[in-house]
């Protein structure tokens, strides 16, 4: 035990608190300085706590700050559902995308070099540019509700 | 999100006491009142919902407390939310309010708003050190030695006190 710590300083404050003390730790804090102070300065909180008591405001409806939190809630969740359906979407695009690149080089085989090649080129970069319209979708449509709910 | 009766019964609980405890370090009741609002609304949106009544309202605690320091961060560096004030630190509102028998009150303005939460959670709420730790976010032996000097701070200012109601007697 120094004069700065004590190890029963925090037992001290909760018998002071509820006003139960043990025999040997009302002895203890008789001969203690660090928990005489910290008792001294439990009480003198709790007379400061019940001075004050009247300044606090009535406790407003709580079912304001309920409804608000479920709203918030909801929009927190449909947020979500829009982001899932629009990384679907861009999924199920992509898949469009390479389907219709296939089905558009299929019919071509064995003859490619009758077409020109830049015709291919312009085919496989379809589904790219799918696929990254469907993902600048997905960012427009879930930032919407987000932007709304703040 | 935890359901609602529950929510009333804690809010009807907890709220005059989280004002109290922000009231200190927050004198502007407006602000204060902000600040509790945001916290049962922040703690309705993260809290999980299996947590025991006690880490519930430590939870809260924990909201308010860094609502109050990302508050004070914007006007201050942090180091200040937890570093003593000095003795010519001019009284804040609630400071110059009620005298309670000691006059505690004006004794708490000496502190600085991060020492003062320290004070209200330990001899107020009654949380051990590790608590306390876990709501400010600092370690448990530095709630320790930050409580120590708040007490020796606080003791010091009550003996003048007594004194001079002693002296001038």
């Amino acid at each position: 035990m120094s004069d700065q710590f004590c190890e029963q300083e925090q037992a001290v404050i909760r018998a002071a608190r509820s006003g139960k003390w043990e025999p040997s730790l009302r002895t203890h804090h008789d001969s203690c300085a660090v928990c005489r102070e910290a008792a001294k300065i439990m009480t003198a909180m709790n007379s400061l706590v019940l001075a004050e008591a009247g300044q606090v405001p009535p406790t407003p409806d709580p079912q304001r700050m309920w409804l608000k939190a479920a709203f918030a809630e909801r929009q927190k969740r449909s947020a979500k559902i829009t982001q899932l359906a629009a990384f679907v979407y861009a999924v199920l695009a992509a898949a469009v995308g390479f389907g219709a690149y296939s089905a558009f080089k299929s019919p071509f085989k064995g003859i490619e070099h009758l077409v020109p090649s830049s015709a291919f080129t312009t085919a496989s970069i379809a589904p790219v540019v799918v696929v990254i319209a469907c993902v600048l979708l997905v960012f427009f449509l879930s930032s919407v509700p987000a932007k709304k709910s703040r | 999100m935890m359901d609602e009766t529950r929510f009333r019964a804690l809010y009807q609980e907890m709220y005059p006491r989280l004002w109290s405890y922000v009231h200190r370090m927050v004198p502007d009741r407006a602000q204060c009142e902000d600040h509790v609002q945001e916290s049962f609304f922040r703690f309705l949106r993260s809290a999980p919902s299996k947590l025991s009544d006690a880490d519930r309202r430590s939870y809260l605690y924990k909201i308010a407390t860094n609502l109050m320091k990302d508050a004070w961060r914007g006007k201050q560096s942090e180091e200040k939310w937890l570093a003593e004030q000095g003795d010519d630190e001019p009284m804040s509102d609630t400071a110059s309010g009620i005298a309670a028998g000691i006059d505690i009150n004006r004794a708490m303005a000496l502190l600085s708003p991060g020492q003062q939460s320290l004070v209200w959670l330990a001899y107020v709420e009654g949380y051990e050190h590790k608590e306390i730790a876990d709501i400010v976010g600092v370690k448990p032996t530095s709630v320790r030695v930050l409580l120590m000097r708040a007490r020796k701070r606080l003791a010091e200012y009550l003996a003048d006190d007594n004194n001079q109601i002693r002296d001038s007697k």
